[in-house]
């Protein structure tokens, strides 16, 4: 068993044991950098409690990479110490590579860089270097920072490890042992998840047996873990806190109507230079130690400096949105669950989106003061796009590799293909939720009802 | 139509792959396009995991889902745009690559394709030398091996592998 040298006090699993390796990296710069990337960006903005930190989340995820090894090792014994600390420090450091605010920051800079590969048709010369303005996805800037990081490559190498090894774990570069250890429904990342957001938003979704789930987790001859079948209705329970979550959480109208605007600040902040966010510049930051200062509140001072610049005013009502807390407000939401949906949820898009172009042109606002929000939400990794009664075929997806497992008499198969599993009803299944926003003025706020009854009146009469 | 989607679409469409995904040989071609342009130079940011049918990207997987809403609603500006001529070069020489050399007797293009990005991620993403990764490939992949070198020397021919 490994060695612990310190303890962390946590409130989701209480006391969790930390060996030497994992407290030097959690003593980095790079690491405490963590301290200051929320897990859930604007999410707090709604749900006050809702600001924990990348940091506290990898703590987690070190300690439930720790708690699944264990259980696997009363039935595998050839896992040792060495492999648990491995993916221990897989999972301490697979966030290392997030940027300010996660994914609504690493969208924007996706958007910001594909459109910087295309020109208007007739526009002329190319507009510049594509090869100095790639970008780096958080998986792989991760990977970059555990082998550039003077600090952390220290720590690693001080103990025997390598950043490339461990980051191949985080980043299933390799063809890995547990197929399904490091991603699946069932991850540790995504219990550490669950379990953490609940409790930090007062959301009862968290309140998932995790120690019996844990209990019942075991490799079958393919070197799948799967859980025994009399956890099913715990992995079952799992999944369904999971939809619960996001749809109260991460989709919250307003949550997600920040996150909007954003984005679309941070492309903005980008076009200025205020922000940079290329490859080689994310690159120098990891060589010269200032990625350790990149996190939530200096982009939050970049972004408070574009607004102190001259600019268009529908950029300041976007960054009053956010520093004021007024965001773009709903008037129009459709939200349905269904098996094959597609048609009525492209129909609806469609009609929406000739619903945005008719109310701007109706009341005179530029059309990028709307917003369309868009999901379509499957429960497990198997269904929407893998037909769970097509899972018994051989033509395999990589999304069955992610899905639960459940112990059988010929090995495991995935959880929705189980007869007495509420995931089997539902995997195919889809929550389609489609939403109008609009931005307004503090001076516009009357026009909020005049677009709902609007949208009502073009969208058929549905209800928002 | 947003920007990742509209380069991704004019990607497609430069190196002759489907937008269409209703068929996991028509996704298991797009991603396997997709990751192999990227190793030419063509880099659309995205990363790859290895995951059962070799190199797999989760954020492309999104991305083409939502190319594909984008496209049936009607929201495609990408007409109005086309990609920059470095683009172009490299996604050409993407294509000259996924042809089929005449001694491989694989059913479908997008089996050569999964060979191929597969042998390549495993050398270089992986760490293997050939005839590691010709073993894993053995392992998980025992239809497509026999092909190996004709993928190898194709990669090389590229390039991609020394």
């Amino acid at each position: 068993m490994l060695e612990f040298c310190k303890r962390i006090a946590d409130p989701v699993h209480g006391s969790i044991g930390i060996t030497k390796v994992e407290l030097d990296l959690i003593n980095t710069k790079s690491f405490a950098r963590l301290r200051d990337v929320k897990q859930l960006g604007m999410a707090y903005y709604v749900y006050p409690g809702a600001d924990y930190s990348r940091f506290a989340h990898s703590v987690g995820v070190c300690h439930t990479t720790g708690l699944i090894l264990n259980q696997l090792r009363t039935v595998e014994s050839s896992i040792n110490d060495n492999e648990v600390q491995r993916y221990r420090l897989a999972g301490l450091l697979h966030d290392i590579g997030h940027y300010p605010f996660s994914h609504a920051m690493e969208d924007a800079i996706q958007n910001y860089f594909s459109e910087k590969l295309t020109k208007r048709v007739g526009g002329g010369d190319d507009p510049g270097d594509s090869q100095s303005e790639s970008f780096l996805m958080h998986e792989e800037l991760g990977a970059e920072v555990l082998e550039h990081d003077e600090e952390v490559k220290n720590v690693l190498n001080e103990f025997g490890y390598d950043g490339d090894e461990i980051s191949s774990i985080f980043n299933r570069n390799r063809p890995p042992k547990y197929a399904n250890l490091v991603s699946s429904d069932l991850d540790a990342d995504r219990i550490d998840y669950l379990l953490r957001t609940a409790l930090h938003t007062g959301l009862p979704y968290g309140s998932v047996d995790l120690d019996y789930l844990i209990a019942n987790l075991m490799v079958d001859e393919n070197s799948r873990i799967c859980i025994k079948p009399r956890a099913l209705r715990t992995a079952d329970h799992f999944l369904l806190c999971r939809l619960f979550d996001y749809q109260q959480v991460s989709f919250h109208k307003t949550v997600a109507a920040l996150e909007l605007v954003l984005k679309d600040v941070i492309v903005e902040a980008l076009k200025r230079d205020i922000v940079t966010a290329s490859k080689q510049s994310i690159l120098d930051r990891i060589s010269d130690g200032t990625w350790a200062d990149f996190d939530d509140t200096e982009l939050v001072n970049q972004l408070r400096e574009l607004r102190a610049q001259e600019g268009e005013p529908d950029l300041h009502l976007r960054l009053d949105a956010l520093f004021g807390r007024n965001p773009p407000r709903m008037i129009y939401a459709k939200e349905f669950f269904k098996v094959d949906g597609e048609e009525n949820y492209e129909q609806a898009l469609s009609l929406i989106g000739s619903c945005r172009r008719e109310l701007a042109r109706e009341v005179s606002l530029n059309e990028n003061r709307f917003y369309i929000w868009k999901k379509a939400l499957s429960l497990t990794k198997v269904g929407g796009t893998v037909a769970a009664s097509s899972i018994g075929s051989e033509k395999v997806s990589e999304k069955l590799e992610q899905a639960v497992r459940v112990a059988s008499k010929t090995g495991s198969k995935p959880i929705a293909e189980h007869e007495s599993s509420v995931m089997k009803l539902l995997a195919d299944a889809k929550l389609y939720t489609i939403r109008l926003y609009v931005l307004l003025g503090e001076e516009e706020k009357e026009l909020r009802r005049v677009l709902e009854r609007k949208v009502r009146d073009f969208m058929g009469g549905e209800d928002s | 139509m947003e920007a990742k989607n509209r380069t991704l679409k004019l990607c497609l469409d430069e190196m002759g792959v489907e937008a269409e995904i209703g068929e996991i040989e028509n996704r298991i071609r797009l991603q396997k396009a997709v990751y192999l342009a990227q190793r030419l130079g063509a880099d659309l940011g995205y990363r790859f995991s290895w995951y059962l049918r070799g190199p797999y990207s989760t954020n492309l997987t999104a991305d083409y889902y939502s190319l594909k809403e984008a496209l049936n609603v009607g929201d495609d500006d990408s007409n109005e745009f086309e990609l920059i001529d470095n683009m172009k070069t490299q996604l050409r020489r993407a294509k000259e690559l996924f042809q089929v050399p005449q001694d491989v007797e694989l059913e479908d293009e997008h089996e050569w394709l999964e060979l191929l990005a597969s042998l390549d991620y495993l050398i270089k993403v992986s760490g293997m030398d050939l005839e590691g990764a010709r073993e894993t490939l053995e392992t998980k992949k025992a239809e497509l091996a026999p092909f190996t070198n004709q993928a190898f020397a194709a990669l090389r021919r590229f390039n991609l592998v020394g």
